[in-house]
Protein backbone atom coordinates (compact mmCIF):
# COMPACT_ATOMS: atom_id res chain seq x y z
CA UNK A 1 0.00 0.00 0.00
CA UNK A 2 2.90 2.31 0.86
CA UNK A 3 4.16 2.32 -2.75
CA UNK A 4 0.79 1.82 -4.40
CA UNK A 5 -0.22 3.80 -7.48
CA UNK A 6 -2.91 5.53 -5.47
CA UNK A 7 -0.32 6.97 -3.09
CA UNK A 8 2.38 7.73 -5.68
CA UNK A 9 0.21 9.19 -8.43
CA UNK A 10 -3.33 9.83 -7.21
CA UNK A 11 -2.23 12.00 -4.31
CA UNK A 12 -0.10 14.35 -6.49
CA UNK A 13 -3.08 14.59 -8.84
CA UNK A 14 -5.29 15.66 -5.93
CA UNK A 15 -2.71 18.28 -5.04
CA UNK A 16 -2.93 19.80 -8.55
CA UNK A 17 -6.70 19.78 -8.41
CA UNK A 18 -6.57 21.24 -4.91
CA UNK A 19 -4.30 24.01 -6.16
CA UNK A 20 -6.97 25.03 -8.65
CA UNK A 21 -9.56 25.21 -5.84
CA UNK A 22 -7.16 27.13 -3.60
CA UNK A 23 -6.36 29.67 -6.35
CA UNK A 24 -10.09 30.10 -6.90
CA UNK A 25 -10.77 30.72 -3.21
CA UNK A 26 -7.82 33.12 -3.00
CA UNK A 27 -8.90 35.21 -6.01
CA UNK A 28 -12.51 35.18 -4.82
CA UNK A 29 -11.40 36.38 -1.39
CA UNK A 30 -9.22 39.06 -2.99
CA UNK A 31 -12.07 40.40 -5.14
CA UNK A 32 -14.36 40.63 -2.12
CA UNK A 33 -11.64 42.15 0.04
CA UNK A 34 -10.80 44.83 -2.53
CA UNK A 35 -14.50 45.36 -3.30
CA UNK A 36 -13.87 44.41 -6.92
CA UNK A 37 -16.70 41.88 -7.04
CA UNK A 38 -17.98 43.37 -10.31
CA UNK A 39 -14.74 42.20 -11.97
CA UNK A 40 -16.00 38.62 -11.48
CA UNK A 41 -18.50 39.11 -14.31
CA UNK A 42 -15.69 39.82 -16.77
CA UNK A 43 -13.61 36.88 -15.54
CA UNK A 44 -16.37 34.72 -17.04
CA UNK A 45 -15.59 36.13 -20.49
CA UNK A 46 -11.82 35.80 -19.97
CA UNK A 47 -12.08 32.22 -18.66
CA UNK A 48 -14.36 31.15 -21.51
CA UNK A 49 -11.97 32.72 -24.03
CA UNK A 50 -9.03 30.79 -22.55
CA UNK A 51 -10.94 27.51 -22.58
CA UNK A 52 -12.08 28.08 -26.17
CA UNK A 53 -8.50 28.90 -27.17
CA UNK A 54 -7.36 25.64 -25.60
CA UNK A 55 -9.58 23.77 -28.08
CA UNK A 56 -7.03 24.54 -30.79
CA UNK A 57 -5.58 21.20 -29.68
CA UNK A 58 -8.80 19.42 -30.67
CA UNK A 59 -8.67 21.10 -34.06
CA UNK A 60 -5.04 20.02 -34.51
CA UNK A 61 -5.83 16.50 -33.39
CA UNK A 62 -8.62 16.24 -35.93
CA UNK A 63 -6.27 17.72 -38.55
CA UNK A 64 -8.48 20.78 -39.09
CA UNK A 65 -5.32 22.69 -38.25
CA UNK A 66 -2.49 21.13 -40.25
CA UNK A 67 0.63 22.72 -38.83
CA UNK A 68 2.30 22.71 -35.41
CA UNK A 69 3.44 20.07 -32.99
CA UNK A 70 0.44 18.22 -31.47
CA UNK A 71 2.46 17.84 -28.26
CA UNK A 72 2.76 21.60 -27.96
CA UNK A 73 -0.93 22.03 -28.74
CA UNK A 74 -1.68 19.52 -25.97
CA UNK A 75 0.46 21.46 -23.50
CA UNK A 76 -1.33 24.68 -24.47
CA UNK A 77 -4.67 22.89 -24.08
CA UNK A 78 -3.76 21.69 -20.60
CA UNK A 79 -2.47 24.97 -19.23
CA UNK A 80 -5.02 27.29 -20.85
CA UNK A 81 -7.98 25.17 -19.82
CA UNK A 82 -6.64 24.87 -16.26
CA UNK A 83 -6.14 28.66 -16.01
CA UNK A 84 -9.47 29.33 -17.73
CA UNK A 85 -11.21 27.00 -15.28
CA UNK A 86 -9.89 29.03 -12.36
CA UNK A 87 -11.24 32.25 -13.88
CA UNK A 88 -14.62 30.63 -14.55
CA UNK A 89 -14.79 29.27 -11.01
CA UNK A 90 -14.02 32.72 -9.58
CA UNK A 91 -16.69 34.13 -11.91
CA UNK A 92 -19.20 31.58 -10.55
CA UNK A 93 -18.35 32.41 -6.93
CA UNK A 94 -20.17 30.66 -4.14
CA UNK A 95 -23.68 31.93 -4.86
CA UNK A 96 -26.33 29.25 -4.89
CA UNK A 97 -28.94 30.66 -7.23
CA UNK A 98 -29.84 29.48 -10.73
CA UNK A 99 -29.33 25.74 -11.28
CA UNK A 100 -28.12 26.07 -14.87
CA UNK A 101 -24.79 27.80 -14.18
CA UNK A 102 -24.22 25.51 -11.21
CA UNK A 103 -24.67 22.45 -13.39
CA UNK A 104 -22.12 24.01 -15.74
CA UNK A 105 -19.69 24.50 -12.82
CA UNK A 106 -20.17 20.89 -11.75
CA UNK A 107 -19.42 19.71 -15.28
CA UNK A 108 -16.36 21.96 -15.38
CA UNK A 109 -15.03 20.35 -12.20
CA UNK A 110 -15.58 16.87 -13.65
CA UNK A 111 -13.93 17.82 -16.96
CA UNK A 112 -10.86 19.22 -15.19
CA UNK A 113 -10.62 16.15 -12.96
CA UNK A 114 -10.84 13.78 -15.91
CA UNK A 115 -8.37 15.89 -17.89
CA UNK A 116 -5.88 15.85 -15.04
CA UNK A 117 -6.30 12.09 -14.83
CA UNK A 118 -5.22 11.81 -18.44
CA UNK A 119 -2.34 14.22 -18.00
CA UNK A 120 -0.82 13.19 -14.72
CA UNK A 121 -1.94 9.73 -13.86
CA UNK A 122 -2.57 7.28 -16.62
CA UNK A 123 0.84 7.10 -18.32
CA UNK A 124 2.80 7.03 -15.07
CA UNK A 125 0.39 4.57 -13.51
CA UNK A 126 0.73 2.19 -16.46
CA UNK A 127 4.51 2.39 -16.26
CA UNK A 128 4.53 1.79 -12.52
CA UNK A 129 2.22 -1.20 -12.87
CA UNK A 130 4.44 -2.76 -15.55
CA UNK A 131 7.60 -2.13 -13.47
CA UNK A 132 6.04 -3.69 -10.40
CA UNK A 133 4.86 -6.72 -12.36
CA UNK A 134 8.31 -7.12 -13.93
CA UNK A 135 9.96 -6.91 -10.50
CA UNK A 136 7.61 -9.50 -9.01
CA UNK A 137 8.19 -11.91 -11.90
CA UNK A 138 11.95 -11.40 -11.63
CA UNK A 139 11.72 -12.16 -7.92
CA UNK A 140 10.24 -15.54 -8.73
CA UNK A 141 6.52 -14.92 -8.42
CA UNK A 142 4.25 -16.68 -10.86
CA UNK A 143 2.12 -14.49 -13.20
CA UNK A 144 -1.00 -15.42 -11.17
CA UNK A 145 0.68 -14.47 -7.88
CA UNK A 146 1.92 -11.19 -9.39
CA UNK A 147 -1.57 -10.32 -10.62
CA UNK A 148 -3.02 -11.15 -7.21
CA UNK A 149 -0.51 -8.91 -5.47
CA UNK A 150 -1.15 -6.11 -7.94
CA UNK A 151 -4.94 -6.40 -7.83
CA UNK A 152 -5.52 -3.01 -6.18
CA UNK A 153 -3.15 -1.25 -8.59
CA UNK A 154 -4.77 -2.93 -11.61
CA UNK A 155 -8.21 -1.75 -10.52
CA UNK A 156 -6.89 1.81 -10.08
CA UNK A 157 -5.38 1.80 -13.59
CA UNK A 158 -8.58 0.37 -15.10
CA UNK A 159 -10.57 3.22 -13.58
CA UNK A 160 -8.05 5.76 -14.91
CA UNK A 161 -8.28 4.30 -18.42
CA UNK A 162 -11.89 5.47 -18.53
CA UNK A 163 -10.91 9.14 -18.27
CA UNK A 164 -11.55 9.91 -21.94
CA UNK A 165 -15.00 8.34 -21.84
CA UNK A 166 -15.84 10.93 -19.18
CA UNK A 167 -13.75 13.85 -20.48
CA UNK A 168 -15.23 14.20 -23.97
CA UNK A 169 -19.00 13.83 -23.36
CA UNK A 170 -18.90 15.93 -20.20
CA UNK A 171 -16.96 18.61 -22.09
CA UNK A 172 -19.74 18.57 -24.64
CA UNK A 173 -22.36 18.88 -21.90
CA UNK A 174 -20.35 21.70 -20.34
CA UNK A 175 -20.42 23.45 -23.71
CA UNK A 176 -24.21 23.12 -23.97
CA UNK A 177 -24.79 24.35 -20.42
CA UNK A 178 -22.39 27.26 -20.92
CA UNK A 179 -24.13 28.24 -24.15
CA UNK A 180 -27.52 28.14 -22.43
CA UNK A 181 -26.13 30.20 -19.54
CA UNK A 182 -24.77 32.80 -21.96
CA UNK A 183 -28.06 32.77 -23.86
CA UNK A 184 -30.12 33.42 -20.70
CA UNK A 185 -27.74 36.24 -19.76
CA UNK A 186 -28.14 37.83 -23.21
CA UNK A 187 -31.91 37.41 -22.94
CA UNK A 188 -32.36 38.84 -19.48
CA UNK A 189 -29.33 40.88 -18.50
CA UNK A 190 -29.56 44.61 -17.99
CA UNK B 1 -22.90 4.66 -28.41
CA UNK B 2 -21.05 7.90 -27.63
CA UNK B 3 -23.38 9.81 -29.93
CA UNK B 4 -26.36 8.38 -28.05
CA UNK B 5 -24.91 9.57 -24.75
CA UNK B 6 -24.47 13.06 -26.13
CA UNK B 7 -27.94 13.15 -27.65
CA UNK B 8 -29.41 11.92 -24.36
CA UNK B 9 -27.65 14.64 -22.39
CA UNK B 10 -28.73 17.32 -24.84
CA UNK B 11 -32.35 16.22 -24.57
CA UNK B 12 -32.11 16.07 -20.77
CA UNK B 13 -30.79 19.62 -20.51
CA UNK B 14 -33.37 21.03 -22.91
CA UNK B 15 -36.13 19.20 -21.01
CA UNK B 16 -34.90 20.68 -17.73
CA UNK B 17 -34.90 24.19 -19.23
CA UNK B 18 -38.47 23.76 -20.49
CA UNK B 19 -39.80 21.96 -17.41
CA UNK B 20 -38.12 24.17 -14.76
CA UNK B 21 -37.29 27.46 -16.54
CA UNK B 22 -37.26 29.65 -13.41
CA UNK B 23 -35.29 27.30 -11.20
CA UNK B 24 -32.77 26.77 -13.97
CA UNK B 25 -32.15 30.43 -14.80
CA UNK B 26 -33.47 32.60 -11.96
CA UNK B 27 -30.40 34.25 -10.39
CA UNK B 28 -32.08 34.92 -7.03
CA UNK B 29 -35.29 35.73 -5.20
CA UNK B 30 -37.14 38.91 -6.13
CA UNK B 31 -37.77 41.63 -3.56
CA UNK B 32 -40.90 41.38 -1.45
CA UNK B 33 -42.96 43.76 -3.59
CA UNK B 34 -42.14 41.89 -6.78
CA UNK B 35 -43.01 38.42 -5.51
CA UNK B 36 -46.24 38.27 -7.48
CA UNK B 37 -44.37 38.72 -10.78
CA UNK B 38 -41.67 36.19 -9.97
CA UNK B 39 -42.96 33.78 -12.65
CA UNK B 40 -43.30 36.36 -15.40
CA UNK B 41 -39.84 37.51 -16.42
CA UNK B 42 -41.21 39.70 -19.19
CA UNK B 43 -42.85 41.96 -16.59
CA UNK B 44 -39.46 43.61 -16.18
CA UNK B 45 -37.21 42.07 -18.85
CA UNK B 46 -37.45 42.68 -22.53
CA UNK B 47 -35.89 39.67 -24.21
CA UNK B 48 -32.47 40.63 -25.56
CA UNK B 49 -33.27 44.26 -24.65
CA UNK B 50 -32.34 44.52 -20.99
CA UNK B 51 -34.71 46.22 -18.57
CA UNK B 52 -36.26 49.27 -20.21
CA UNK B 53 -37.54 52.06 -17.95
CA UNK B 54 -41.02 51.80 -19.44
CA UNK B 55 -41.40 48.35 -17.86
CA UNK B 56 -40.74 49.84 -14.41
CA UNK B 57 -42.83 52.94 -15.05
CA UNK B 58 -45.81 50.79 -16.02
CA UNK B 59 -46.24 50.15 -12.28
CA UNK B 60 -44.12 52.80 -10.54
CA UNK B 61 -45.06 56.46 -11.14
CA UNK B 62 -42.07 58.66 -10.19
CA UNK B 63 -44.28 61.24 -8.45
CA UNK B 64 -45.79 58.53 -6.28
CA UNK B 65 -42.72 56.50 -5.43
CA UNK B 66 -42.46 56.35 -1.67
CA UNK B 67 -45.69 58.16 -0.84
CA UNK B 68 -46.99 55.20 1.13
CA UNK B 69 -43.70 54.41 2.86
CA UNK B 70 -42.95 55.07 6.53
CA UNK B 71 -40.57 57.88 5.58
CA UNK B 72 -42.06 59.38 2.41
CA UNK B 73 -39.73 62.39 2.51
CA UNK B 74 -36.85 59.96 2.16
CA UNK B 75 -37.97 58.70 -1.20
CA UNK B 76 -40.05 61.48 -2.77
CA UNK B 77 -37.23 62.75 -4.91
CA UNK B 78 -37.66 60.43 -7.86
CA UNK B 79 -39.73 62.91 -9.82
CA UNK B 80 -36.79 65.30 -9.98
CA UNK B 81 -34.46 62.67 -11.37
CA UNK B 82 -33.91 62.98 -15.08
CA UNK B 83 -31.38 61.46 -17.42
CA UNK B 84 -30.93 58.26 -15.48
CA UNK B 85 -32.48 54.87 -16.05
CA UNK B 86 -34.13 53.04 -13.16
CA UNK B 87 -31.40 50.39 -13.16
CA UNK B 88 -28.76 53.07 -12.51
CA UNK B 89 -29.73 52.64 -8.87
CA UNK B 90 -32.12 49.71 -8.65
CA UNK B 91 -31.70 46.03 -9.26
CA UNK B 92 -33.43 42.87 -8.09
CA UNK B 93 -32.94 39.13 -7.57
CA UNK B 94 -30.93 40.00 -4.44
CA UNK B 95 -33.38 38.50 -1.94
CA UNK B 96 -36.73 39.57 -0.53
CA UNK B 97 -35.37 42.57 1.39
CA UNK B 98 -36.04 45.60 -0.89
CA UNK B 99 -33.01 47.45 0.53
CA UNK B 100 -30.74 44.89 -1.14
CA UNK B 101 -31.96 46.08 -4.54
CA UNK B 102 -30.56 49.60 -4.22
CA UNK B 103 -26.91 48.66 -3.83
CA UNK B 104 -26.16 50.38 -7.16
CA UNK B 105 -27.37 53.72 -5.81
CA UNK B 106 -24.90 56.53 -6.16
CA UNK B 107 -25.43 60.01 -4.78
CA UNK B 108 -24.33 61.61 -8.05
CA UNK B 109 -27.81 61.16 -9.51
CA UNK B 110 -29.31 63.51 -6.92
CA UNK B 111 -29.90 67.21 -7.46
CA UNK B 112 -27.74 69.55 -5.37
CA UNK B 113 -30.72 70.66 -3.23
CA UNK B 114 -31.29 67.05 -2.15
CA UNK B 115 -27.60 66.30 -1.96
CA UNK B 116 -27.00 69.17 0.48
CA UNK B 117 -29.82 68.13 2.75
CA UNK B 118 -28.59 64.81 4.12
CA UNK B 119 -31.22 64.62 6.84
CA UNK B 120 -33.98 64.48 4.23
CA UNK B 121 -32.90 60.86 3.68
CA UNK B 122 -30.53 59.99 6.53
CA UNK B 123 -31.58 60.06 10.16
CA UNK B 124 -28.87 61.87 12.16
CA UNK B 125 -27.20 59.64 14.77
CA UNK B 126 -28.83 60.07 18.18
CA UNK B 127 -25.61 60.09 20.20
CA UNK B 128 -24.33 62.84 22.46
CA UNK B 129 -21.79 63.99 19.92
CA UNK B 130 -24.16 64.41 16.99
CA UNK B 131 -26.98 65.85 19.13
CA UNK B 132 -25.06 69.03 19.89
CA UNK B 133 -23.61 69.54 16.41
CA UNK B 134 -24.87 72.35 14.25
CA UNK B 135 -22.35 72.07 11.44
CA UNK B 136 -23.40 70.48 8.15
CA UNK B 137 -22.81 66.75 7.75
CA UNK B 138 -20.48 67.32 4.81
CA UNK B 139 -17.90 68.88 7.11
CA UNK B 140 -17.07 65.42 8.45
CA UNK B 141 -18.72 62.95 6.08
CA UNK B 142 -18.80 62.43 2.37
CA UNK B 143 -21.10 60.43 0.12
CA UNK B 144 -18.45 57.93 -0.93
CA UNK B 145 -17.90 56.50 2.51
CA UNK B 146 -20.07 57.61 5.39
CA UNK B 147 -18.01 56.21 8.23
CA UNK B 148 -14.44 56.21 7.03
CA UNK B 149 -14.36 59.11 4.60
CA UNK B 150 -14.35 61.58 7.45
CA UNK B 151 -12.40 64.75 8.02
CA UNK B 152 -13.57 65.27 11.59
CA UNK B 153 -12.41 68.39 13.39
CA UNK B 154 -12.78 68.53 17.18
CA UNK B 155 -13.19 72.31 17.01
CA UNK B 156 -16.69 71.79 15.65
CA UNK B 157 -17.93 70.38 18.94
CA UNK B 158 -18.66 72.41 22.05
CA UNK B 159 -15.99 72.90 24.72
CA UNK B 160 -17.92 70.96 27.34
CA UNK B 161 -17.98 67.76 25.26
CA UNK B 162 -14.54 68.39 23.77
CA UNK B 163 -13.09 68.10 27.26
CA UNK B 164 -15.03 64.91 27.94
CA UNK B 165 -12.89 62.63 25.80
CA UNK B 166 -14.38 59.51 27.36
CA UNK B 167 -17.84 60.39 26.08
CA UNK B 168 -16.60 59.31 22.63
CA UNK B 169 -13.24 57.60 23.12
CA UNK B 170 -12.78 54.39 25.05
CA UNK B 171 -9.89 54.79 27.50
CA UNK B 172 -6.95 52.41 26.92
CA UNK B 173 -7.18 49.35 29.13
CA UNK B 174 -3.61 49.30 30.42
CA UNK B 175 -2.92 49.76 34.09
CA UNK B 176 -1.53 53.26 33.67
CA UNK B 177 -4.47 54.69 31.77
CA UNK B 178 -6.95 52.97 34.06
CA UNK B 179 -5.51 54.89 36.99
CA UNK B 180 -6.11 58.27 35.27
CA UNK B 181 -9.51 59.91 35.10
CA UNK B 182 -10.60 62.77 32.88
CA UNK B 183 -7.21 64.22 32.30
CA UNK B 184 -6.46 63.03 28.78
CA UNK B 185 -5.37 66.47 27.56
CA UNK B 186 -2.33 66.28 29.79
CA UNK B 187 -0.75 63.86 27.32
CA UNK B 188 -2.98 63.84 24.23
CA UNK B 189 -4.19 66.49 21.83
CA UNK B 190 -7.19 66.51 19.51
CA UNK B 191 -4.80 66.98 16.58
CA UNK B 192 -3.22 63.58 16.97
CA UNK B 193 -4.10 60.90 19.50
CA UNK B 194 -0.99 58.79 18.90
CA UNK B 195 1.77 59.58 19.69
CA UNK B 196 0.71 61.38 22.81
CA UNK B 197 2.45 64.48 24.07
CA UNK B 198 3.45 62.61 27.24
CA UNK B 199 6.93 63.76 28.21
CA UNK B 200 8.83 60.77 29.52
CA UNK B 201 11.91 63.00 30.03
CA UNK B 202 10.11 64.64 32.93
CA UNK B 203 10.61 61.31 34.74
CA UNK B 204 13.53 59.75 32.91
CA UNK B 205 15.23 60.65 29.64
CA UNK B 206 15.17 57.70 27.22
CA UNK B 207 18.64 58.30 25.84
CA UNK B 208 21.51 56.03 24.80
CA UNK B 209 20.68 52.42 25.69
CA UNK B 210 17.43 53.40 27.37
CA UNK B 211 15.46 53.79 24.15
CA UNK B 212 13.86 50.37 24.62
CA UNK B 213 10.36 48.95 24.64
CA UNK B 214 8.14 50.01 27.55
CA UNK B 215 7.97 46.47 28.86
CA UNK B 216 11.72 46.40 29.59
CA UNK B 217 11.21 48.70 32.56
CA UNK B 218 7.44 48.64 33.04
CA UNK B 219 6.90 44.91 33.28
CA UNK B 220 3.52 43.21 32.88
CA UNK B 221 2.05 46.31 31.18
CA UNK B 222 2.00 48.16 34.51
CA UNK B 223 3.10 51.69 33.65
CA UNK B 224 2.84 53.07 37.18
CA UNK B 225 5.85 51.09 38.42
CA UNK B 226 9.21 50.31 36.91
CA UNK B 227 12.39 48.37 37.48
CA UNK B 228 15.94 49.10 36.38
CA UNK B 229 17.15 45.63 37.26
CA UNK B 230 15.87 44.28 33.96
CA UNK B 231 19.18 45.46 32.46
CA UNK B 232 21.31 46.60 35.36
CA UNK B 233 22.23 43.29 36.82
CA UNK B 234 23.99 44.53 39.95
CA UNK B 235 22.66 43.06 43.16
CA UNK B 236 20.50 45.21 45.35
CA UNK B 237 22.70 44.64 48.44
CA UNK B 238 25.80 45.82 46.60
CA UNK B 239 24.02 48.93 45.32
CA UNK B 240 22.59 49.64 48.75
CA UNK B 241 26.09 49.50 50.26
CA UNK B 242 27.39 51.87 47.59
CA UNK B 243 24.52 54.33 48.11
CA UNK B 244 24.83 54.13 51.90
CA UNK B 245 28.30 55.63 51.53
CA UNK B 246 26.54 58.70 50.07
CA UNK B 247 24.00 58.75 52.88
CA UNK B 248 21.24 57.30 50.71
CA UNK B 249 19.31 54.49 52.32
CA UNK B 250 16.26 54.06 50.04
CA UNK B 251 17.19 52.90 46.54
CA UNK B 252 13.88 51.46 45.42
CA UNK B 253 13.06 54.42 43.16
CA UNK B 254 16.15 54.88 40.95
CA UNK B 255 14.49 57.46 38.66
CA UNK B 256 13.69 59.76 41.55
CA UNK B 257 17.45 60.63 41.52
CA UNK B 258 18.83 59.29 38.23
CA UNK B 259 17.13 61.14 35.38
CA UNK B 260 19.04 59.80 32.37
CA UNK B 261 21.82 57.47 31.25
CA UNK B 262 24.34 60.04 32.48
CA UNK B 263 25.43 58.69 35.85
CA UNK B 264 26.30 62.22 36.98
CA UNK B 265 22.82 63.50 36.13
CA UNK B 266 21.44 63.23 39.65
CA UNK B 267 18.27 64.98 40.70
CA UNK B 268 18.76 67.92 43.11
CA UNK B 269 21.54 70.47 42.88
CA UNK B 270 23.22 69.39 46.10
CA UNK B 271 23.30 65.74 45.14
CA UNK B 272 24.26 66.58 41.61
CA UNK B 273 27.28 68.61 42.65
CA UNK B 274 28.28 66.00 45.19
CA UNK B 275 28.17 63.30 42.55
CA UNK B 276 29.99 65.44 40.03
CA UNK B 277 32.78 66.11 42.56
CA UNK B 278 33.01 62.40 43.21
CA UNK B 279 33.16 61.73 39.49
CA UNK B 280 35.91 64.26 38.92
CA UNK B 281 37.86 62.81 41.81
CA UNK B 282 37.54 59.38 40.31
CA UNK B 283 38.68 60.67 36.96
CA UNK B 284 41.66 62.37 38.67
CA UNK B 285 42.51 59.10 40.30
Amino acid sequence: MKNSIAVRQVLPFIQWYGLMILFTLFFDFLLHRLQWVAVGRYLGYAGTALVLLSFLYSLRKRKIIASGSPKQYLAVHEYLSWAGSILILVHAGIHFNAILPWLAVLMLLIVVASGLTGKYLLKKANETLKEKKKALLAAGSSPEEAEKKLFFDSVTVDIMKKWRTVHLPITFLLGILSLLHILTILMFAK
Amino acid sequence: MKKLYILGMLIAVIWLMIRFPYAMSNPGKLSEGHTRISQTCESCHQYFGGIPDRKCLACHKPAEIGKDSANPEKILFHEGLTGYSCISCHTDHKGTNPAMGTSHFNHFVLTSSILNNCSSCHRPPADTLHNQLTATCGNCHNTNNWKNGTSFDHNMIGTAIRNECQSCHKPPVDNYHQSITNNCQKCHTTGKWIPSSFEHSAYFRLDKDHNVSCNTCHTNNVLTTYTCYGCHEHTESRMLEKHNEEGIYNITKCASCHKSADEHDIKGRENNERKKDKGEKREDD
